[in-house]
């Protein structure tokens, strides 16, 4: 080599091994990059009048490329089905999901459809010491082939930001953070606690959280046991237990939590930050981190200290929740602790009363700026490839505020005025996202945002297993049990049909159910009489029809179906939905009652009722786009030579 | 007086040998220092032992052992040799005793330096810290408490904790890493330095013993007032280390590899254990 040559190359190396390292080079190679913004219940008929009011400027300018396009949904109309839709481009006899929650047909015990906890295939019990050879694991129960795995196969980086419906996160190529269907540490979908000594706040309710009674002894010390998960190294599992010390200054209205060595002061009103818990499953050696954030509600005259539910730590996950695993502690190296369950924001407190209305508004926007903080680091970090970031608040806001638009809900006279404009805040601040990413876009990016259903009132409440047992279809023998759950009150050899699930009704087939009083080749006819029954429907109160459609499910559906898949889906009309009561297999006295829970808003109803949402750079060719469209639609955006199966390719003109 | 001194010196030993290790997560520095106590901890057992006499009590209890297994079937032997095997082991108790003793004194200056080091989360520098000061008996009167600081800010309220004598409150870090906290009149330094290069964090103040500051490094010394409060705390998190799957605190981490390495010493240096 000549001196000239060798000095040359000297020079450039280092350039390039820097170019390599900040990702220039790759930025140059692959030219397109397509931001998603997953809007949960972004509904086409708010955001157009919201559009039309003048405050969501950034919608209406991506408005302008590709229209105001309403999304067709999944049926049901459910969250995990529609983002499953979403990720496989097919509906739920391919992925799976029907429901919030399936059935063992046998059983019919329910379980959380997405995903499950298999515990440790060999265990060495010595004492009531149990140690496992093989660690227990998590599945997620969704099936079929994530569309993304076409583009990362291309090489094409992928990142999915809270992702629906992918717990545990699949372990492909791509980068990802499980969004909803994580749970809290103790597996549930979110347990709050909430430690009183107001004998008023008692409750043996366990429903989305528990209230734990404290006790001042005089010494201004309150002794909280905080449960935490399960210790499966003990026999029976018994729950793991740290105590926090809560010390209560009166006069300067404030408190000392004292927690594993660290000390916490808030005043009343405020909120901690998030702390770390370690629970011990054996001392020193086998533990598990979770973190939670106090909100001291109340200290005089009674002590009203709320925890939120434990949350995985994404320093140290004990479950996994993100691909690659150092993904999550990474973020929470730089951004500090934040709320990695699938719910955030805690809607059971609301409608519980722990919260009142402001004080849930107050930590629904705790977790909108979490969220928000989150999605600015990773578009700062955007270079190429395909970037999905989910945003939950809309949703679960609208669940607990439609009422404030919607002056025909029950509770819309006894709503303080000044909660008015929450959602129109809301959508507010989710233009201001859309706006960032419009602002990240040059001539190699497109933005679309989509959602995966709108809304809806929720202003009466259907007891759908009430309504078959008063139309002959179920038989109630303990008429005392009938507000119990899981059909406490229930004579299933002479029942045909149950309600479970928010939209799901089972025939009581002979040899799938346990106790199946219907011979299988009875069950077409009774379907169609179930159907045409349930279409016919009314209100008394307002003699509206309360089913605008009852599929029968092999027929749309008509492959395969899994045993635990309904074998109707009831497509409610706007303003109904199935009762809480009904979802769980009770039978309240009547048949239809107004829903007087904050939880006022719904979109799992017909389908057709409450379409999502497309804003898009690039305009859709073809008519009528659908949520299981836009994987392939999305792939398409590549130039990649295989697209994901599933679903047209919308932003092509013939839609191949 | 002396005490500081020792405990300054042995600071800036321990400084000076995890510099290597500044720029690596603090496990490194961690493992580091357990190879050295191990490999330390067998040097000073090979020294204050009587090698030849633990060599001829390890035969001696190794054919104990062998007569019990050889013997199985006769009772009144096995009960023999198993007397003699209880005899032996209290020997080799006794023969330990004096090493164990020697090695107690550098291991107990390394524990809190370690303690020091690697024991607590240097939290975030963005968030609030908490602060409890002990009064020597009780809590002054609620208007009679002044708290204030250089380089950083006070964040209301001020809880007290009549029971304990305690006061806690939050500070904010306004600029650097060191401020100064004075509490009626007792002034000290607080702040912590990073984990990261295994420095030491410094976790609270206490004028009440010089000989405390020898075994707790992380504890300053604060200049007293007769109305302020005798000692104090900063509220940081314990840390625990991933390794091997377990979670394991600092304590664990050291117990556990400064022994596999003194093993292992002992192996390739020939030390009868």
């Amino acid at each position: 080599m000549k001196r000239r040559e060798f000095l040359r190359l000297a020079a450039l190396s280092p350039a390039a091994l820097l170019a390599l390292k900040t990702g220039c080079a790759r930025s140059q190679i692959s030219a397109k990059r397509v931001i998603v913004l997953g809007i949960d219940g972004l509904d086409p008929f708010l955001l157009r009048s919201f559009i039309h009011e003048g405050v969501m400027p950034n919608a209406a300018r991506l408005m302008n490329y590709g229209g105001l396009n309403k999304l067709g949904t999944s049926n049901p109309p459910q969250s995990p089905v529609a983002w499953s839709n979403f990720i496989t481009g097919f509906g739920p006899d391919v992925h799976g999901i029907f429901d919030f929650i399936h059935r063992k047909p046998t059983t019919i015990e329910p379980y959380l459809s997405t995903s499950r906890v298999v515990g440790p295939g060999r265990i060495i019990s010595i004492s009531d010491w149990r140690l496992p050879l093989s660690g227990a694991k998590v599945e997620l129960l969704r099936k079929g082939e994530p569309f993304w795995n076409k583009l990362t196969d291309e090489g094409i980086p992928v990142k999915l930001v809270k992702l629906p419906v992918d717990f545990p996160p699949d372990k492909g190529k791509a980068i990802i953070l499980s969004g909803l269907g994580t749970p809290d540490m103790r597996g549930s979908q979110g347990s709050f606690t909430f430690f009183t000594d107001d004998a008023r706040s008692m409750s043996n309710s366990t429903s989305g959280g528990i209230v734990v009674a404290v006790r001042d002894y005089g010494d201004n010390c309150y002794r909280c046991v905080i449960k935490g998960p399960e210790n499966s190294m003990r026999a029976g599992n018994p729950d793991m237990e740290i105590e926090a010390e809560v010390r209560v200054d009166r006069v300067a209205n404030a408190v000392r939590i004292d927690i594993q060595g660290t000390s916490h002061v808030l005043s009343a009103g405020e909120w901690s930050p998030w702390i770390r818990m370690r629970f011990d499953a054996i001392p020193n050696i086998s533990s598990v981190s979770a973190i939670g954030r106090f909100y001291v509600k109340e200290i005089t005259p009674n002590l009203k200290l709320y925890l939120t539910p434990l949350n995985i730590d994404p320093l140290d996950p004990a479950l996994p929740i993100s691909t690659p695993a150092s993904y999550s502690s990474d973020l929470a190296r730089n951004l500090g602790g934040f709320y990695t369950q699938g719910f955030p924001e805690d809607t059971k407190a609301l409608s519980r009363g722990v919260f009142s209305d402001e004080e849930y508004l107050q930590q629904a926007w705790i977790v909108l700026q979490e969220r928000l903080d989150l999605f600015h680091h990773e578009l700062s970090r955007f270079r190429d490839g395909l970037f999905f970031f989910y945003f939950s608040s809309l949703d679960l806001n609208l669940h607990m505020f439609y009422r404030v638009l919607d002056p025909n809900s029950p509770l819309y006279p006894t709503t303080s005025p000044r909660f008015k404009g929450a959602i129109r805040e809301l959508y507010i601040q989710i233009d201001s996202v859309i706006g960032n990413a419009l602002e990240a876009r040059d001539a190699n990016t497109e933005v679309i945002v989509l959602s995966d259903h709108g809304f809806a009132p929720f202003n009466r409440s259907f007891n759908l297993n009430t309504w078959l047992a008063s139309e002959g279809y179920a038989t109630i023998t303990s008429p005392n049990a009938r507000n119990q759950d899981m059909f406490a009150a229930i004579d299933w050899s002479s029942t045909a049909a149950y309600g479970l699930g928010l939209n799901s009704l089972f025939i009581n087939i002979a040899g799938r159910e346990e106790n199946g009083s219907v011979a299988p080749e009875q069950v077409h006819d009774l379907l169609l009489r179930l159907k045409r029954d349930l279409e016919s429907v009314t209100d008394p109160a307002s003699g509206r029809r309360v089913i605008d459609n009852a599929y029968i499910t092999s027929e749309i559906y008509p492959g395969p179906l899994p045993a635990y898949a309904p074998d109707m889906i009831i497509g409610y009309a706007r303003c109904f939905r199935s009762s809480w009561e009904t979802t769980l297999g009770s039978f309240p006295e009547e048949v239809i009652t107004d829903n007087l829970d904050p939880w006022s808003g719904t979109h799992c109803i017909d389908p057709a009722a409450v379409p999502g949402v497309l804003l898009s750079t690039v305009p859709p060719g073809v008519a009528n786009p659908n949520l299981m469209d836009m994987g392939r639609s999305l792939a398409g955006l590549f130039d990649i030579p295989v697209l994901p199966p599933g679903g047209r390719n919308i932003f092509s003109e013939n839609g191949s | 007086m002396i005490f500081d001194i020792i405990g300054s010196a042995l600071t800036w030993v321990l400084d000076t040998i995890l510099l290597p290790f500044r720029c690596l997560p603090p496990i490194w520095g961690l493992l580091f220092i357990s190879l050295l106590t191990g490999l330390g901890m067998i040097s000073i057992f090979r020294l204050t032992s009587n090698q030849e006499k633990i060599s001829r009590l390890r035969k001696r209890m190794l054919g104990e052992v062998f007569g019990i297994l050889l013997h199985v079937s006769s009772p009144k032997t096995v009960i023999g040799f198993a007397g003699r095997l209880i005899g032996s082991n209290t020997l080799y108790l006794l023969y330990i005793l004096k090493p164990l003793l020697v090695i107690a004194i550098p291991f107990m200056l390394i524990w809190g330096q370690l303690d020091a080091r690697y024991g607590s989360d240097e939290g975030d520098q963005n968030a609030y810290v908490t602060i409890t000061v002990r009064y020597e008996d009780s809590v002054p009167k609620r208007d009679d408490i002044t708290v204030s600081g250089r380089g950083i800010e006070v964040i209301p309220p001020v809880v007290m904790v009549d029971t304990l004598s305690q006061v806690s409150f939050r500070i904010a870090f306004e600029d650097g890493i060191i401020s100064s906290l004075n509490v009626n009149g007792t002034a000290s330094i607080v702040g912590s330095t990073g984990l990261w290069n295994g420095a030491i964090v410094l976790r609270g103040f206490d004028g009440s013993n010089s000989l405390k500051r020898l075994f707790c490094p992380w504890v300053g010394r604060p200049v007293l007032t007769d109305a302020g409060p005798v000692s104090g705390w900063y509220s940081l998190h314990a840390v625990r280390y991933g390794i091997l799957g377990g979670h394991w605190s600092w304590l664990a981490v050291f117990l556990v590899f400064s022994s596999v390495f003194a093993i292992a010493g002992a192996k390739i240096f020939n030390v009868k254990i």
